[in-house]
């Protein structure tokens, strides 16, 4: 068995699909694309796909990560189904459209994967890269990520009742919105949130979740720790700036990178 | 909006294999399903009907599904029509809408995806640039209550004219000085095409039906229409995959329409006549190609009853290295206990955890009455067989209320159900059996048309005293509430009187009413009583054989006369015949 690591797009079109869905979305898209794809054993066998942190519902995401395990003999059946895999340097299929890949023994290979999973892809599905790597290396859900989101909206001013004209705020040079809550809440030394969910509620401090944060006349943009046991949901973001008199009604939602560290 | 919704993804479509054609020019039309996304989508018929008409270049299909309450309000808070999935387009903006009528409990979602669209409710309000209303499905066995709402309903198979509709629009949109009127009279040339406002229906004091009167240029009722060889009709190999999961998640073939048991109760079987099949070596090319298409793990053989198909076993076999190879899990949705076998249940064991069957009754003289030809002693050995092949749950259909029904018969499904936990554990046990007990529904087009539904306190009584029993046997039971079997035996039998009550329902809030938490009796009742309307008219009579029907106008195979011989033979001749005639 090989393991592949996937950086994939998730575009509009799979925007508001749950974080089961997309493990479905990119499960058949490898399915169709008839790639070796290794099961899980027992009553119900699925494919071998381990998914990165969730994507909210909502959320577009620029650089998401999954893990897909094909069969051992995966590159020679790839070759049947796609074509060689050996290409001299530069001659890769155009109609690929993966940017790049990693690894120089499997460089090949890794392109060949991101075409043919692209080709099969459902909408709103494009991956990027696909490199492989050791089995035993950690999982994607025991590892810790730094994930930048950015919030597109408007901006309401709940203090004052009224509505944060973006454009009357350029014009006049003044400064961005919220930008001195944001600049409070990075130099406060904790961030105490009640957090009510479905399961249950629990006390929690924000503050160390919190990497960076910044506003814009539309949009804030803020980077999130997220550890194995969890992280802050953008709900919770908005929340901080609301509690502070800031609304911020929400149009876009995306998560532009997300990086992983191992240890 | 989205951002506001539960399960947004239900309205964007965008899913692999759906079209979206853009081109001016071309005629628009829309499929629309009355529920939820995750209902609709699972339809073969609107998924055949959908690629069918976009295979054509010129036509192009979309699909609409009811929102759910929380869209509805924002829609209407923010004064937004219902879109497309497809272009997003307003419903009053396409040129054919046509609805898929699977549920009798639907109606008022129709009343509310055409007031959300922007299209006028009733047929008469209409003008030239509002779409053509359509419906088709099993429901238009008897299209009376809606009649007010819907410019035309298609009896029977829709593959071959669905396209004549769209043709005579087409060339009907073309012409300068045109009038509905027209082409509602047009529309009615197309066979198996009903148009209800080319009949004035006269009632006579007691409320029955005295006269239907036809427009001087229409015809006197259709003949519904029917596919002739399912070998060489359309077929999606392409299928939509929906984002997110739907009821059923799978690739489907279509192994036979109609069925050739005739069970007396049963709608299905009788407006769906003849039996028509597919080769197993056509259904298993589609099924490669479904799958390569899709990337599906599940494949299900549908059909009315799927062990029923002769070659189960060769395409079952055939399937094999699509199973194998490719991990897809068959799966046979209707199984009947008399033909069910451990080869099938091995074969197509695959994802299910669930068998079910449909005893209906809880004695073999019963069954025989209403043409179940089924066995007592075939029940226990399917039971046994399944539990043998290690199925953990078993679910088992009675209904309550049945023609010519006995004190012993509702006993019977006790003593039925305890010989069955008994066999299962002699068979080694390990599996948990539930039971659905909902009342008996008199349907058009049945050879029990003619008959009474039990009253509210009968079968409360009866529901509940075998919920009660069966619970105390470690037995779930569940089944659908008694006032939505009445409020359903209305609608089903109706006249187009009741139209008027399902629109105050619909202004009183009613939605997704086959939902049982959606649902509220009251609202209905007060709906009926401000028409007139006593539903025991349509519920608790025994109709007389000379009585006209509402729905005497569309004619299945199965015409009145086989109908009634059926009926008196329920009462008469218990003696099951094995193959109902065709
Ligand atoms: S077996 Fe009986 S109940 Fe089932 S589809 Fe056929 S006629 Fe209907």
């Amino acid at each position: 068995m090989t393991r592949w690591r996937l950086l994939y797009r998730v575009g509009w079109d799979l925007a508001f699909a749950s974080h089961l869905d997309r493990w479905r979305a990119i499960s058949r898209s490898a399915r169709r694309a008839a790639l070796p794809l290794a099961y899980s054993q027992g009553f119900h066998q699925r494919p071998r796909l381990a998914m990165g942190p969730p994507l909210p519902v909502g959320a577009c995401g620029e650089e998401e990560l999954a893990d897909l395990y094909l069969e051992d003999d995966s590159q020679q059946q790839c070759d049947t189904v796609h074509g060689p895999m050996s290409r001299a340097p530069g001659q890769e299929d155009p109609s690929l459209r993966s940017r790049a890949c990693f690894g120089p023994e499997t460089k090949d290979f890794g392109l060949n994967l991101c075409g043919a999973l692209n080709n099969a892809a459902s909408p709103g599905l494009e991956v990027r890269q696909a490199w492989s790597l050791p089995l035993e290396e950690r999982s994607l859900t025991a590892c810790t990520y730094h994930a930048r989101w950015r919030m597109d909206g408007w901006w309401e001013h709940t203090a004052a009742g009224h509505h944060v004209d973006a454009g009357y705020h350029a014009a006049a040079g003044w400064v961005v919105p919220a930008s001195e809550v944001a600049q409070a809440l990075l130099a406060a030394p904790s961030l105490p949130l009640h957090r009510i969910t479905p399961k249950g509620e629990k006390d929690l401090d924000l503050r160390p979740y919190l990497l960076a944060l910044q506003t814009g006349l539309e949009s804030i943009e803020v980077e999130l720790l997220v550890t194995p046991s969890g992280g802050v949901r953008w709900e919770e973001i908005c929340r901080l700036f609301q509690e502070r008199g800031y609304r911020f009604h929400l149009c876009g939602l995306c998560r532009t990178s997300l990086k992983w560290f191992s240890d | 909006m989205l951002y506001q919704v539960e399960r947004p993804a239900r309205y964007l479509g965008g899913e692999r294999n759906a079209c979206r054609k853009e081109d001016a020019g071309l005629l628009r039309v829309a499929l629309a399903y009355p529920d939820l996304y995750e209902i609709g989508m699972s339809n073969l018929g609107l998924s055949i009907l959908y690629h069918l008409i976009n295979a054509e270049p010129d036509l192009s299909c979309e699909r609409v599904y009811a929102p759910a309450l929380d869209l509805e309000v924002l829609l209407r808070r923010d004064r937004e029509p219902l879109r497309t999935l497809e272009s997003g387009r307003p419903l009053g903006q396409l040129d054919i809408l046509g609805f898929s009528l699977q549920y009798e409990m639907t109606y008022p979602q129709v009343l509310n995806m055409l007031d959300l669209g922007g299209i006028p409710l009733r047929t008469a309000q209409r003008g030239p640039a509002d779409p053509v209303v359509i419906a088709g499905g099993p429901c238009a066995a008897n299209p009376e209550p809606m009649a007010h709402f819907f410019d035309a309903v298609l009896a029977g198979d829709g593959e071959e004219a669905i396209l004549e509709i769209c043709r005579l629009v087409q060339s009907w949109k073309r012409e300068e000085r045109r009038t509905r009127d027209e082409l509602l009279l047009a529309l009615s040339r197309i066979p198996g095409l009903y148009i209800p406002s080319l009949y004035r229906f006269h009632f006579s004091r007691d409320g029955t039906i005295e006269a239907i009167e036809p427009h001087p240029q229409g015809p006197m009722g259709v003949e519904s229409r029917r596919v002739k060889d399912l070998e060489t009709s359309f077929f999606p190999t392409r299928p939509i995959v929906p984002t997110l999961e739907t009821v059923h998640d799978r690739a489907q073939v279509e192994l036979f329409r109609g069925c050739l048991r005739g069970c007396r109760f049963c709608q299905a079987g009788f407006i769906y006549r003849p039996r028509r099949m597919r080769s197993a070596g056509l259904l298993k090319r589609q099924a490669e190609e479904i799958i390569a298409s899709t990337g599906w793990e599940e494949l299900g053989l549908v059909s009315l009853s799927s062990c029923d198909y002769p070659h189960l076993e060769e395409l079952l076999k055939s399937l094999g290295p699509l199973r194998a190879e490719q991990r897809v899990n068959v799966s046979l949705p209707s199984l009947r206990a008399d033909s069910f076998s451990v080869e099938v249940a091995r074969l197509a064991q695959g994802h299910q955890i669930t068998l079910t069957f449909a005893p209906e009754a809880g004695s073999d003289r019963l069954r025989q009455a209403i043409g179940k030809q089924l066995l007592e002693e075939e029940i226990l050995t399917a039971v046994e067989q399944a539990v043998r092949c290690r199925f953990p749950r078993i679910k088992l259909y009675f209904m309550i209320g049945l023609p010519t029904e006995r004190e012993e018969d509702v006993h019977g499904i006790l003593a039925l159900v305890e010989r069955l936990r008994r066999r299962a554990k002699g068979a080694g046990g390990g599996v948990k059996f539930s039971a659905a007990v909902s009342a008996f529904v008199p349907k058009p087009q049945t050879p029990f048309q003619w008959e009474p539904m039990e009253r509210l306190e009968g079968i409360r009584a009866k529901r509940s005293f075998l919920r009660d029993r069966l619970r105390r046997m470690g037995t779930e039971a569940g089944g659908q509430q008694e006032e939505l079997s009445l409020l359903e035996g209305v609608l089903a039998r109706g006249d187009r009187r009741v139209g008027e009550a399902i629109f105050f329902a619909w202004q009183e809030g009613a939605r997704l009413d086959g939902w049982s938490d959606h649902f509220s009796f009251a609202r209905w009742q007060s709906a009926l009583t401000r028409c007139g309307l006593e539903p025991s008219f349509y519920l608790h009579r025994t109709r007389p054989r000379e009585e006209i029907l509402p729905w005497s106008l569309v004619r299945f195979p199965a015409g009145p006369a086989y109908l009634w011989r059926e009926r008196e033979r329920a009462y008469s001749d218990p003696q099951p015949t094995k193959e109902a005639k065709e």
